[in-house]
Parts: C-alpha cells; sequence; structure tokens
C-alpha cells in the first residue's frame, strides 16, 4: 500500500508540475501574442510580428494543463451535495468515495482509450493542426497519457479509501 | 419509451444521485452517457464520452476560465487586498458603520479582479475580520457583512459565473460583463445602505470608527489604482474588441503576477498560485465535462423543446413561468453550489426561456444573482463556511443571523432587477 500511495504521490506533482508549466505557457504566448498584434499595428506593420498558431497553442496547452489537473486532484476536486448525507456514519461516506473514485478510472479509462485511437488514426492519416500544420499525433499522445495517470491516480485513492477508509472530505477541512 | 420520457427519467435520476453524495461532476457524466446510449446507440455514447476531452478541454473560449482564476489567485497572493480595505476604511472613516462599508466596498473591489465569491470572501476575511472585531463589531454581523461582500464576486465582472453561463449558452462573453456591471455595483450600494440601515437601527452592531482627515482619504485613493487599472484594462479591452476574453484574462493574470512580483511573490508563491489555480480548475471544468455529456443527453432526448412547447401551450404569462424558474434556483441554491445549478439547468432551462421570448443575456443575469443567494442561505451557505473556517471562534448561527439582513437586500435587487431590465441591459445598448 505504501508503494502505491508514494506512486499517486508522484503523479500528482508530475501531473502539477505539467499543468503549472502549462498554465504559464498559455498566458506568455497569449501575452506575445496581443504585444506583437499591437506593436504590427501601431507601427503600420513595421515593427512586430505576428504569432502564427497562438489559438491553436493555448487550446492544445489548455488540454494538458486540464487534464493534468484532473489527474493531480481527482480526489479533491468534486463537489458534493452534503445536506441530506451529513448524518450518514463517515465509513459509508468512505466506501461511497471509494465507489465514486472508480467512476473516474472508467472515465480515464475511456478517455485514454478514445485519445490513443486518436493519435493512431493522427499517424496513420497524417493529420496535422490547422495553423501551426504540426502532427496531432503527439498532441493526442500526451493527452492519453495524462488521462491514463488519471485513471492510475483514481484506482489508487479507490483502493487506498477502501483498504484504510481515509478520504479527503471538503467539509471537514473547510475547503 | 419516448426519448422526452427518457430525458425527464435520466434528470429524475440525476437529482436522486446528486441528494446521494454522487460528486454532482460524476452524475451529469453519468447519466448523460446511458442516457444518450438509451436514446441513440450504446456505442454512440461511448464514442461521446471519448470525443469529449478534447470537444471541451481544448475549446478556446474556455480557455479564458483559468486564467481569471489564476489572475485572481496572484491578486490574493499580492497582498492587494490589504491595501484595499485600508484604503476604503480612510474613505470611509467617520461614517457610522464605517468599517462594514470599507468591508463590503473593498469586496466588491477585490471581486472585479478574483471573479469568485469563495476567494473574495476568504481573502476579505482574512484582512477585514481581525480588524472589524478590534473596533467592536458584533462577530456575527461582521461576518455576515463579509459573506455578503464576497458574493459580489459571482456578479461583477469578470465573474466565472457570468462567463460559463455565456459560454454554455453560446452569449458573448463581453455582454454578459457588461451586463453584470451595473447589478453588481448595485449590489455593492444596497449592501453598503444596510450595514448603515442597520448600525442606526442597532447601534450595538458596530462602534462608529475614527474620522479620517480630507487629506488622508485622497491620498488613500492610490490604494486603488492596481485594481481599477487591471480592470478597466480587461473589460473596456473585452467590451471594445481589443481583446478576446481568453487574451484578456491573460493580460490580467500577466499584470497580476508582474504586481505581485513587485511585491515580493517570488518562486515559491508563483508555484503555491499555479497548484491552486489547477485544483480549482479542475473543479470546474469536472463539472464542464459533465454539462457537456448531459447536454448532449437533453438535447438528442428533445427535453427542453418539448418543455419549451408544453409551457408555450400554458395559458399562464411567461413571467410566471420566469418566477417558477427563479423560485426553483432558489430552492436548489439552498443545497446546491452554484456554478453546478448553473451547469446542470442551463441545457433545459436555456431553451425555454429563449422560447419564452425573454432576453438571454438579462435572465442570465437574474439567474446568477439568484444562485448567488444561495452562497449566504442556510443550509448550504458556502461563503458563511469558508469564513467559519477561518473564524472558528464565532459560532454558525450567529454568522447565519448576521447575514439575513442582506438576504433581504438581495431579495429586494432581484426584484428591482426583474422588474427593471433595462438597468442590466443599459451598457449594451
Amino acid at each position: 500500500m505504501t508503494f502505491l500511495i508514494k506512486l499517486s504521490t508522484l503523479i500528482s506533482r508530475l501531473c502539477q508540475f505539467i499543468g503549472g508549466i502549462s498554465l504559464i505557457i498559455i498566458v506568455l504566448t497569449t501575452m506575445l501574442d496581443v504585444t506583437a498584434r499591437y506593436i504590427f499595428k501601431l507601427t503600420g506593420g513595421e515593427l512586430g510580428f505576428t504569432v502564427k498558431g497562438g489559438v491553436e497553442i493555448v487550446s492544445y496547452f489548455m488540454l494538458f494543463a486540464l487534464l493534468a489537473a484532473f489527474a493531480a486532484f481527482v480526489e479533491r476536486s468534486q463537489i458534493i451535495v452534503d445536506v441530506f448525507t451529513q448524518k450518514m456514519p463517515q465509513s459509508i461516506k468512505g466506501y461511497l468515495m471509494g465507489l465514486f473514485m472508480l467512476g473516474f478510472f472508467f472515465i480515464g479509462v475511456v478517455f485514454t482509450w478514445g485519445l490513443y485511437e486518436s493519435a493512431i488514426d493522427a499517424l496513420e492519416y497524417g493529420k496535422v493542426t490547422q495553423d501551426l500544420r504540426i502532427s496531432m499525433m503527439p498532441i493526442y499522445a500526451i493527452s492519453a497519457f495524462l488521462s491514463l495517470l488519471l485513471a492510475i491516480r483514481s484506482l489508487i485513492e479507490s483502493i487506498n479509501i477502501f483498504k484504510t477508509g481515509e478520504f479527503f472530505d471538503a467539509e471537514e477541512t473547510g475547503a | 419509451m419516448s426519448p422526452e420520457i427518457i430525458g425527464a427519467i435520466g434528470l429524475i435520476v440525476m437529482i436522486l444521485l446528486v441528494v446521494l453524495r454522487v460528486p454532482v461532476a460524476l452524475a451529469m457524466l453519468g447519466v448523460g452517457l446511458f442516457g444518450f446510449g438509451a436514446v441513440t446507440a450504446p456505442s454512440g455514447a461511448l464514442q461521446m464520452l471519448k470525443d469529449i476531452p478534447v470537444d471541451v478541454l481544448a475549446k478556446y473560449d474556455f480557455s479564458a476560465i483559468p486564467l481569471f482564476i489564476l489572475m485572481g489567485v496572484f491578486a490574493t497572493h499580492s497582498g492587494m487586498a490589504g491595501k484595499l480595505f485600508e484604503a476604503t476604511r480612510t474613505i470611509f472613516g467617520g461614517v457610522r458603520g464605517s468599517l462594514g462599508i470599507a468591508g463590503i466596498g473593498s469586496s466588491g473591489i477585490f471581486a472585479s479582479i478574483s471573479g469568485s465569491s469563495l476567494a473574495t470572501a476568504s481573502t476579505m476575511t482574512k484582512v477585514a475580520l481581525p480588524q472589524m472585531e478590534k473596533y467592536g463589531y458584533q462577530p456575527g454581523f461582521a461576518c455576515g457583512v463579509l459573506a455578503a461582500g464576497g458574493t459580489l464576486g459571482i456578479m461583477i465582472p469578470p465573474s466565472i459565473a457570468l462567463l460559463v453561463y455565456a459560454i454554455l449558452t453560446q452569449q458573448s462573453v463581453g455582454d454578459m460583463f457588461i451586463a453584470g456591471f451595473l447589478p453588481g455595483m448595485l449590489g455593492m450600494v444596497m449592501y453598503s445602505i444596510t450595514v448603515m440601515i442597520m448600525v442606526r437601527w442597532k447601534p450595538h452592531l458596530a462602534r462608529r470608527g475614527e474620522s479620517t482627515p480630507w487629506k488622508e482619504k485622497l491620498v488613500s485613493l492610490t490604494g486603488l489604482i492596481p485594481f481599477s487599472f487591471i480592470f478597466i484594462v480587461i473589460i473596456a479591452g473585452i467590451f471594445f474588441g481589443l481583446f478576446t476574453p481568453t487574451e484578456g484574462a491573460a493580460v490580467g493574470a500577466f499584470v497580476s503576477w508582474a504586481y505581485a512580483f513587485a511585491k515580493g511573490m517570488r518562486m515559491k508563491g508563483l508555484k503555491q498560485s499555479l497548484i491552486e489555480t489547477l485544483a480549482l480548475s479542475a473543479v470546474v471544468f469536472f463539472m464542464l465535462l459533465g454539462a457537456e455529456a448531459l447536454g448532449y443527453f437533453i438535447s438528442v432526448s428533445r427535453l427542453s423543446y418539448t418543455l419549451a412547447t408544453w409551457i408555450g401551450t400554458l395559458a399562464v404569462s411567461p413571467m410566471v413561468v420566469l418566477i417558477c424558474i427563479l423560485i426553483m434556483y432558489f430552492l436548489l441554491g439552498l443545497f446546491m453550489d452554484a456554478l453546478a445549478m448553473l451547469v446542470i439547468t442551463i441545457p433545459v432551462v436555456y431553451p425555454i426561456i429563449v422560447a419564452l421570448g425573454f432576453d438571454p443575456v438579462w435572465f442570465g443575469i437574474i439567474a446568477v444573482l439568484t444562485v448567488e443567494l444561495g452562497l449566504i442561505t442556510p443550509p448550504m451557505g458556502m461563503n458563511i463556511f469558508v469564513i467559519k473556517a477561518m473564524a472558528p471562534h464565532i459560532k454558525l448561527s450567529d454568522m447565519f443571523r448576521g447575514v439575513a439582513p442582506f438576504i433581504v437586500s438581495d431579495v429586494i435587487r432581484l426584484v428591482i432587477l426583474v422588474a427593471f431590465p433595462a438597468i442590466s441591459l443599459v451598457l449594451l445598448t
């Protein structure tokens, strides 16, 4: 169990890193795009340049950032209506949470499956992005990998909850 | 079984699942998946689930959401809030209830940057509650002021809730933000008047604050500059078409980051801000994934269309239907998160509203205001819970008692906005 918990923490940290870097890339790309566009406009096209594919860069890094965020925080990013079940014993709440994490495991698996198929298709048919004309294969492959991490973390969290009965309770922490 | 019946059963099942502690996102995804499969074919449902990550998470319009969250988190970490409260406290110095008004004012201004009610309530509580307690404010009333002030974040642009509504209903984000401005300002003014009425009626709630000379008041206005700058750049930029909402959000995040850096935030603060942003974004986007799946299901089941047609045949005025919808929002708000409520109900309610001939932008404003009430009403007043977590020495019942006058103020504001749609729409014309 200790190994699984360590693995879960490691995956979470890796995903936080990937997500954080993706967010920074999105902010900087957009800033560069806006700045370059206005310098270009103000100087009548003499100075500055246009960032090609800015929208694509933002869109795909957003996909990475959010899939990474899902994997990193799956157990603590759920909104649960607790008002009718406040008096439910913690053990039952934990059991239910373990089941719900299996639900996210299933979702992660289907996402991985779909994105993996898309990656194979992109490779087979030479699918490229519209503006930058780069292959879609690595984009789908990275997304499939992050979805797989979501599935793995959800499964580990589920096993952990069933084994120990401990789970993240937003109410307890006041989060 | 007709698709409409399957749609109705799906919605009932989803409500039951949510009541039984199933995470809202999972309930929407599950019902959307199985419902879609029941109406079309299981393979179609599986394909829908496979396609959803790219459809939703790589949608350029959605990218404004994490960026606005990032901007708010940077603003929180930069220490702007402390300066803001100090500035508003000085400006209102000498007025009875000045600290309460300062709490409302600074919450409203901070909300303009953070876009989140919970972030506003927690940040301003950290800054303002100790001061209010020190100056003899009754603790429950002080918490009520800050909880109500926090709700302004959901209405004053850039608001995450308005942004999500705009995307779900394909309205212009700029229009939604502009439409939210006057109702948000109205809320700030009405909350301030509520504070003044309450401290005049029950003087034990708050001591008169120290008066401040005019020169000091003028100097303190400088404390509002960073907020005003970011707010004007974003809103004017989006409204006048200089930026897309995503670009506006990125510029706002960058400027807040630069300000936080200038105020001493370094690598540790940056890392913390990114992690907080990812965690909050995950909450919002899990629900948006669910809303997408549920939306597909509702769409193929033709439930909204059938409901809208049926309501059209009833001999009741559209206003009665609207009031029923608002009452439903208010009741759901008693036990459900504001954003969750919007993403669950919009696929069903929005086509009805459009079919009845109401302005979708105006409806967005009053719907968001109604769900905002849920943030401060028992038993699930999330703003109150956030404040309770930060001030465990104050009783929850005292907090709910303290916020009651502001609920009355919100209901009056809602009536005004329903009666006079021009307040929301005038800036758009």
